[in-house]
């Protein structure tokens, strides 16, 4: 019986340790997938994985949470090797609260080597006021994909939107709404850094988008009556300060 | 033994003329049928599997219409869905069954369903085809199981040639009639109100000076009252585009502790208190107002948004971030529901193609 009740035990122990013994994933490639481009985007706080609508987090000056995260890239170019831009059409609406960590797949990349890639957060003045419903209804730009995301007779797409609450320094609990978009209030984003060849595997560029930058990086937001929400008007300082902070918002991870 | 021949001979030939299916008739292809494209509104979403045609849409439009699917042969979709309401149910905030018994929630408006995803005041049920034969078996509406409702059609002269002409043979089934329902359902457009009209040539078909406010407050941001910005209503970001509506759901601040809402599909819930927010075409005739049909008339919609929305875990932030109001006049108010009623569309509420074939 003791042999048995040992033999058991070693049986246990074994597919314990098997089980837990997951093989590192390596970032750059892997040989069962068709060769592609790939740009994944980890929406963080502080280097944590957002956790909508349940956790608290500390800016400098305020706890905030998260309802809704959601924004428009576009313009996605590539450096080549001799130092040239290459235009990519391609654009994303990414929502993630849906899907806090996003992958971009950029398929019919020409092949070679690159040095570099950049972006815009917003949406380009001609397809910003252009009509919405032209778009077919699987692109991003299309109102049944989009449909908060724009805003209808107004000023085209809203390109940034956070919404959430807020705890800290209000007599109750609050609400934060700042709806960034406005032809003049694109966020280009360029990193050098990043090289990488694409022959015939597949390549993933990882990204983390860090949310504490909105709130203080450069400019210290805090939440006051006055600057609760944010609709882009042309007099609106909130939108202008905010804007400011969201060049920081994406990061080489 | 005379009148036990007699009695036979009668019975064969009752049964000889009653009609049965005949699913070897063979019956043209149906005729498919292209959605016109409106300008402004996004191209129409027809499901692949269940394209329409002329012959599956006018099936659904005799089914829609049919009071043999209730349990009593007294209802039929219409008897809730009433066309010149937008297909609402006559004003009612909640629906009356065969049986007397009460619904919960107010009858939905029918149209421009080809661009929506979810179905039920909570979103429930993530299609029209999964949707549309649940209130024949709902014991509380038409009370009637699927299997006699088939029944009753094959018994029928006219249904078992509408089934072969809309489908290839005379064969009736729950997914055939689901189809034809969802066919006729997703022909329902609303898409030439005076709003649309104006859209389309605003010099020829103009909004008047109080449609035009109300339409501005209507599109509008909320500022604070003393900001020194014009008055805003905020109500584009739910009912925005020009669906009017954003095809999500909202916690409106109806109550306190809101009933479970969107949080029956999730299971989240950051999800309780969500309902489907409304398009807001054709508003002038849907009334009472939200999924329990609290608000009979659209100044009660508007006073509620200006000044009595309810604080709870869930609420919108949009409305919550307007902390003390939106401090909305009465003329402004009167100036929204005037932009509201150009949303009417008299074209789709008197439509001869979604009206009984009866």
């Amino acid at each position: 019986m003791r042999k048995l009740i040992l033999a058991a035990s070693v049986w246990v122990m074994f597919f314990t340790l098997t089980g837990c013994n997951e093989k590192p994933v390596d970032p750059i490639t892997n040989p069962e997938e068709a060769p592609v481009v790939k740009m994944v985007i980890s929406h963080e706080f502080n280097g944590q994985r957002i956790n909508f609508n349940s956790v608290e987090y500390a800016t400098t000056h305020n706890l905030v949470s998260f309802a809704e995260l959601s924004y428009f890239l576009t313009d996605f170019e590539f450096k080549k090797a001799d130092g040239t831009w290459m235009p990519f059409a391609y654009q994303a609406l990414i929502r993630a609260r849906q899907t806090p960590v996003d992958t971009l797949v950029f398929t019919n990349l020409p092949k070679g080597a690159y040095q570099g890639l950049r972006f815009k957060l917003g949406v380009d003045s001609v397809n910003n006021h252009a009509d919405p419903a032209l778009w077919p209804n699987e692109h991003p730009l299309s109102i049944m994909r989009g449909g908060t995301m724009h805003w209808s007779w107004n000023a085209g797409y809203i390109f940034f939107k956070l919404e959430g609450r807020f705890f800290k320094d209000a007599p109750i609990q609050g609400a934060y709404s700042y709806h960034i978009g406005r032809d003049d209030l694109i966020t280009q984003y360029t990193f050098e850094d990043i090289s990488f060849n694409y022959n015939d595997k597949v390549v993933v560029l990882p990204m983390r988008f860090e949310a504490k930058n909105f709130f203080e990086t450069p400019h210290q937001h805090m939440m006051r009556d006055s600057a609760l929400f944010s609709h882009s008007a042309f007099d609106d300082e909130v939108a202008e300060i905010l804007h400011g902070n969201m060049s920081n918002l994406i990061l080489k991870d | 033994m005379k009148h036990v021949f007699l009695l036979s001979l009668f019975f064969v030939g009752f049964m000889a003329c009653k009609p049965e299916p005949n699913p070897k008739k063979e019956y043209p292809a149906p005729r498919p049928v292209t959605l016109a494209t409106k300008p402004f509104f996004p191209p129409a979403v027809i499901p692949a599997d269940n394209p329409l045609t002329v012959e599956g849409i006018e099936l659904g439009r005799h089914l829609f219409y049919e009071k043999k699917l209730s349990g009593d042969n007294t209802q039929s979709c219409a008897s809730c869905h009433n066309q010149e309401l937008a297909f609402t149910d006559n004003g009612k905030p909640f629906s009356t069954g065969i049986t007397g018994a009460v619904g919960v929630r107010n009858s939905m408006p029918l149209f421009n369903l080809t661009w929506t995803n979810r179905f039920f005041w909570d979103g429930r049920v993530p299609t029209l085809r999964a949707q549309v034969l649940l209130p024949i078996e709902d014991p509380t509406e038409m009370h009637e199981s699927l299997e006699n409702a088939i029944h009753k059609l094959e018994q029928t002269a006219l249904y078992p040639e509408l089934f072969g002409k809309a489908f290839g043979d005379e064969v009736v089934t729950e997914e055939r009639m689901a189809k034809a329902l969802e066919q006729f359902i997703l022909s329902i457009q609303s898409t030439d109100s005076k709003f649309d009209k104006f859209r389309v040539n605003p010099v020829l078909s103009p909004l008047s000076l109080q449609e035009t406010r109300g339409f501005n407050i209507f599109m509008r941001e909320f500022s604070p009252p003393g900001s020194g910005r014009p008055v805003g209503a905020d109500c584009f970001h739910c009912h925005g585009t020009h669906l009017f509506t954003a095809n999500n759901f909202t916690n409106n601040g109806l109550d306190e502790s809101p009933a479970v809402g969107f949080s029956i599909v999730t299971n989240d819930p950051n999800d309780i208190g969500k309902f489907k927010t409304p398009s807001l075409r054709n508003v002038g005739v849907t009334g009472p107002y939200m999924h329990d049909g609290r608000f009979a008339t659209l100044e009660e919609v508007l006073e509620h948004y200006n000044a009595h929305i309810k604080q709870s875990q869930t609420l919108d932030v949009s409305l919550k971030s307007q902390g003390m109001g939106l401090g909305l006049t009465t003329q402004d108010k009167a100036d929204i529901i005037a932009f509201l009623h150009t949303l009417t569309d008299s074209v789709y509420l008197n439509n001869p193609a979604y009206k009984s074939p009866f």
